[in-house]
């Protein structure tokens, strides 16, 4: 006779990860992989490698200065961190901005004139981050973590026959530098081929209870949400990408599948869906403290050589991985950002 | 059986590849056990993934593996039931029925089983338990171990585990006890109520009966 607790046990025993768990776990562990990579590489460089390293953070930092001084005429030093996507100027790295960039102190004390004043500013963090494209002085190639990786990939012939289609999945840093931001939205424009997503093991839960998908061409973050997801999640935000293929990918498949090796095919469509992408804009909302609110577009672009530096960009990692992750993992930026307003 | 070999190595793809398909469900059901949510228990999923991804650990066999995984899995969801987080979130999520499976967004054999979990009568009774008392009937029962392994794996002696289990099983057949007098008292259109006396074996099931799973 079967007894409850048989049942229970039989019960508990059919409960397994849903297929959306596990992908969820293995971009966890290709996350903390490429995190460790990097960690590694800083900690085991040595001084003549740091060297560089430091003047390239430092000219970073001042390009962040400068980016938030264009952006506005109020700029806040020392910009409190609060929440993942609100990111702190320090009083540190403002000393090696301006150690690093000669004429600096000059820029660094205008800076701190500008923080005097009351109006909000905020900027991408991956325009302030990135590095100036020559003659374009609006136009960088996007800061690390902004488009420059691929989380998932896959592509194929539809189910019902009818043509290929690909869903391709980027990392996106969606940060912004500020100060008393309470609330960032963004938007990007185009068809619905490209949409914002968290990947996280939890949907968002509003405070009435009820669960909000971090999904669509529109996100809003805010502090509040930040802190239901909590802090264990070790989620990111991508941007996910799901388009059809014309009709000559059907070659490449086809060899992709007679050789075993997708490397090709998998490039030549993340380089077609990227593409899709050309002239779109993103537009960041940065609601702020006061009850103000500033909006920023950004337009983005592949790079000319978009392909070829994702598969120098998928080398790295894999060499990264193979060499026990002791070699520093520096992506080539994919894309470039034009500050538009 | 493939163990990292130089110091600060992460563990290669086809490891993590094969422990996550070979104990990922176990580690999802002991979490899950635990912490009754299944956004919680995903979480929790993942950081013992990503300490085995980092660990130094050496492992005998699969067996061992599974030890060390479940045992990382209750640190942390010992962790997270301390964490700010999950005393905010517990009164949400913890009530009967719960269990956060409306999160899934398609329906689906997985989403099939969490609704059966969610609607047995032992899954309420075991809210009624201890966190410790808990874990002691999944590992006995839903993970078939015995109470020397059990001993092993929460590092206290067998005679312990074995007293217990048996305090886990009495409060644990009161609450079935409990929950069928409500039950029969809603009604006669109320489902049938579960018998006092036919619910739990004696003792952990021995290893040659155990349940696979």
């Amino acid at each position: 006779m079967t007894t409850t607790l048989e049942s229970y046990v039989r019960c508990m025993g059919e409960v397994t990860l849903t297929p959306k768990m596990r992908a969820a776990l293995q971009q966890r562990l290709a996350h903390e992989r490429a995190q460790r990579a990097n960690a590694t590489a800083h900690v085991d460089s040595d001084e003549a490698r740091q060297q560089p390293k430091r003047v390239e953070r430092s000219v970073h930092t001042r390009r962040r200065f400068l980016a938030l001084a264009a952006c506005t005429a109020g700029v806040a030093l020392g910009c409190a961190a609060i929440g993942s996507l609100w990111s702190t100027i320090s009083s540190n790295e403002a000393g090696d901005g301006a150690a690093a960039s000669g004429g600096a102190p000059e820029e660094s004390s205008s800076a701190g004139t500008l923080a005097g004043t009351d109006q909000p500013a905020f900027v991408l963090a991956a325009y302030a981050d990135g590095t100036p494209v020559e003659d374009r002085s609006d136009t960088v190639l996007a800061g690390p973590g902004f488009l420059d990786s691929v989380g998932s990939w896959d592509a194929g012939p539809d189910d019902d026959g009818s043509g290929m289609s690909c869903h391709n999945v980027f990392n996106i840093d969606l940060r912004a530098y500020g100060d008393d931001i309470v609330q960032l939205d963004y938007r990007i424009d185009g068809d619905e081929s490209a949409q914002f997503c968290y990947l996280g093991s939890r949907s968002y839960q509003t405070p009435d209870g009820s669960l909000e998908e971090m999904h669509g061409q529109e996100l809003t973050i805010t502090q509040d949400m930040l802190e239901r997801i909590g802090t264990i999640d070790g989620g990111t935000f991508s941007l996910e990408m799901t388009f059809a293929l014309p009709d000559e990918f059907e070659a490449l498949h086809e060899e992709s599948r007679a050789t075993g090796n997708s490397d090709e095919f998998r490039f030549e469509s993340i380089a077609y869906g990227a593409q899709l992408l050309a002239g779109r804009i993103i537009t960041v909302t940065a609601s702020f403290a006061d009850g103000t609110t500033l909006t920023h577009e950004y337009r983005i672009e592949p790079v000319d050589d978009f392909k070829d530096a994702l598969a120098r960009n998928s080398q790295a990692f894999s060499a990264s991985i193979d060499a026990g992750t002791t070699e520093e993992l520096v992506y080539e930026p994919l894309f470039t950002i034009e500050q538009l307003s | 059986m493939t163990n990292p070999t130089t110091s600060g190595a992460l563990r290669s793809e086809a490891f993590m590849d094969c422990a996550v398909a070979e104990h990922g469900d176990a580690v999802f059901r002991l979490a899950l056990n635990q912490l009754r949510n299944t956004a919680d228990a995903q979480d929790a999923v993942q950081e013992t993934f990503v300490r085995l991804l980092t660990s130094e650990a050496r492992f005998e066999n699969e067996t061992h593996l599974r030890a060390w995984l479940l045992r990382v899995a209750i640190n942390i969801c010992h962790d997270m039931h301390k964490s700010a987080w999950h005393r905010r979130v517990e009164g949400l999520d913890d009530g009967p029925g719960a269990l956060g499976i409306e999160a899934l967004s398609s329906d689906s054999a997985e989403q099939d089983a969490l609704r059966n979990l969610r609607d047995h009568p032992v899954w309420d009774a075991l809210a009624s338990l201890s966190d410790d008392q808990r874990l002691l009937i999944h590992l006995a029962y839903v993970e078939g171990n015995s109470a020397a392994e059990i001993a092993r794996l929460l590092g206290i002696n067998a005679a312990t585990v074995r007293t217990r289990l048996f305090r886990a099983r009495t409060r644990l057949r009161d609450a079935l006890s409990a929950s069928s007098a409500d039950t029969a008292s809603d009604g006669p259109d109320s489902s049938p109520s579960t018998i006092r006396g036919e619910i739990l074996p004696h003792g952990p099931p021995s290893s040659e009966t155990r349940p696979h799973t």
